[in-house]
């Protein structure tokens, strides 16, 4: 079982989703879209994944992530990810 | 391949296409004439624009109206009819080949194919004789690659759209009659950050045209800056829906390329053409230049190069008009494979035209400036080749397996289908490797999508070969086996690892 929190991984993303994006003002939702609410283009979310990948240590298979389309996917992918592990 | 996404569009009609093809020779032979007596590179050049007479002559022949559909004036042409025709145009004079080619592809691809039924009878007939000229607006000071980093900004105040901003490096944008921006629109069609296109009369109270840019090359051609204040929008000249224009302005730049595509491959043909004539003439040592077989080899393998490009253009408008959907991957891998290529066939025939070379009156120089640009806009290159790569992480290699089970028994086949087995096995190995982080490698990165543009390249010129019965074998073989050649090396530098030492000291050199 993961020992990260749900919490501690919402905070990580919008943290990562902040750097790649430094212009973005305002909260960010879990039902934000990576693209329509977030501005976030395909090289935006693949360097979003790649930082997930590197901070956690989680091997993202790009295969995996055609249903990936809000926040909450992303923490709900990543969260997956972790338990497996 | 997951060439494209697998949307089907309207196509043309196999009698429409059967009857251009009988036409286009005719068109082409008309497009030299008129090139050859009424366009002076030097003259255009000197005066940093292509001019009146010159864009009316265009006009009036019905070349700035290949891609519009019949119905308003145009000629409608299918992609593969139209980017022969900037092709030549090109051949004759970049800056020529530049303007018509962005009118035609990128600047107008909008309004063809989502616009309104308004804005389309309001634009289209002019754009199609040449009464108005098309141009796109996208890049800003701090967004060239990264266009979704746009500042201006579309608003919705007191029911009525408005525009705000500023848009620098616009082709066509001194001459522009139809102008498309992308523009951030927050809040509008439901999207916090979205983007929205929008199609502008430079006419319009706002609007303020800035100088003309001074540029190593395309010196003909218009590129300036352009400035919205307060600048009130029709909502018919909406293009397509509010916030999805992003996503169109990359299905735009997609279509664009390869008109880009066909301009590159117009000069890198043209190149040869001047090269090999210079090197029947001009003799040293007691002999032709073209005696000489360090000459030789790069006249094959200029001549080579050019078909290639040619033959990947072919590939693609095929993909297009079947149906296929704005082709992103299969354009992007275009774009850069004509535009790098096009650069060395030239700079190479000016090497072997030597100090004649280096004149203007051989006009390889400016040749030389125009494609020079062609590695920076529209994408620069080191972004698609990143930008492919990672593509190429999300698809599934079993549509490999399948590519190379329905390969040919010819020994050319087998060939391609060696390299396609390495190109899956490079892309499963570095996925195992690093997985998404691949995007942070980006040296790695970059050689894999030379390696998949190379293998794409040989498989348009084996499509090629399989067409074209009573074709140029020789130089067929000898595209093929240079993609090739180039594709395993690039794939085999890219699932090398390199020596941590010297990983950091370009690290260290870099600062």
């Amino acid at each position: 079982m993961s020992s990260i929190s749900a919490t501690q991984i919402r905070t990580d993303i919008e943290a990562i989703i902040r750097r790649i994006r430094p212009d973005l003002r305002g909260e960010i939702r879990e039902a934000d879209r990576l693209r329509d609410d977030l501005g976030l283009d395909s090289l935006h979310s693949m360097e979003l994944l790649s930082e997930i990948s590197e901070q956690y240590r989680v091997e993202v298979d790009p295969e995996n992530l055609q249903d990936v389309r809000t926040v909450g996917d992303v923490a709900s992918f990543l969260s997956a990810l972790l338990e497996q592990r | 391949m997951a060439l494209s996404n697998r949307r089907r569009r309207q196509t043309p009609l196999a009698s429409d296409l059967c009857a251009e093809k009988e036409l286009l020779p005719t068109i082409i032979n008309e497009v030299r004439t008129f090139c050859g007596t009424h366009v002076d590179g030097t003259r255009i050049d000197s005066e940093r624009a292509l001019g009146a007479d010159l864009l009316s002559g265009v006009g009036e022949r019905g070349w700035f109206g290949l891609t519009v559909p019949t119905r308003f004036g145009g000629s409608g042409l299918s992609l593969s009819g139209a980017t022969r025709i900037i092709s030549e145009l090109a051949a004759s004079n970049g800056s020529l080949g530049t303007c018509v080619g962005l009118h035609s592809g990128l600047a107008m691809h909008a309004l063809i194919h989502i616009g309104t039924p308004a804005a389309q009878e309001r634009f289209l007939p002019e754009l199609a004789l040449g009464k108005r000229i098309a141009a796109f607006a996208a890049t800003e000071p701090n967004a060239g690659s990264d266009i979704s980093a746009v500042r201006t900004r579309l608003s919705e105040i007191n029911g009525k759209l408005r525009l705000d901003g500023s848009k620098c490096y616009v082709t066509n944008g001194g001459i522009c009659g139809a102008l498309t921006v992308l523009s951030q629109s927050p809040g509008l069609g439901g999207a916090r950050a979205g983007h929205t296109l929008v199609l502008v009369d430079p006419r319009t109270p706002g609007v303020t045209v800035c100088r003309e840019e001074n540029k190593l090359g395309l010196k003909g051609s218009s590129t300036v800056s352009i400035v919205f204040e307060g600048v009130e929008i029709p909502y018919d000249q909406v293009l397509g829906e509010l916030s999805k224009g992003l996503d169109y302005a990359h299905q735009a730049l997609s279509w664009g390329r390869t008109f880009m595509a066909a301009g590159c491959i117009g000069s890198a043909r043209a190149a040869v053409l001047d090269v090999v004539e210079h090197t029947r003439q001009r003799q040293q040592f007691g002999r032709a230049l073209i005696a000489f077989p360090l000459v030789r080899e790069s006249i094959a393998r200029a001549r080579a190069e050019v078909y290639a490009m040619e033959s990947t253009l072919r590939l693609v408008c095929m993909l297009a008009d079947s149906g296929h959907d704005e082709p992103l991957v299969a354009s992007t891998m275009l774009k850069v494979l004509a535009s790098e290529g096009a650069w060395g066939v030239v700079d190479r025939a000016l090497q072997l035209m030597g100090g004649t070379g280096y004149m203007e009156d051989a006009c390889m120089a400016r040749r030389l400036r125009d494609v020079r640009v062609t590695r920076i806009f529209e994408g620069a290159n080191d972004v698609l080749r990143v930008s492919l790569a990672a593509s190429a992480l999300a698809w599934p290699v079993a549509q490999f397996d399948e590519l190379c089970r329905d390969a040919e028994r010819s020994a050319e086949a087998r060939a391609w289908q060696h390299t396609c087995t390495h190109l899956a096995s490079t892309i499963s190995a570095l996925k195992k490797l690093w997985g998404v982080r691949l995007f942070e490698q980006q040296i790695i990165a970059a050689d894999l999508a030379d390696g998949m543009i190379f293998t794409f390249s040989a498989l348009a010129v084996l499509e090629r070969m399989r067409a074209e019965a009573d074709g140029d074998l020789a130089v067929a073989r000898l595209a093929l086996a240079i993609q090739l050649e180039r594709a395993n090396a690039n794939l085999t530098r890219a699932s090398t690892a390199r020596e941590t030492s010297f990983t950091e000291l370009l690290a260290a050199v870099a600062g």
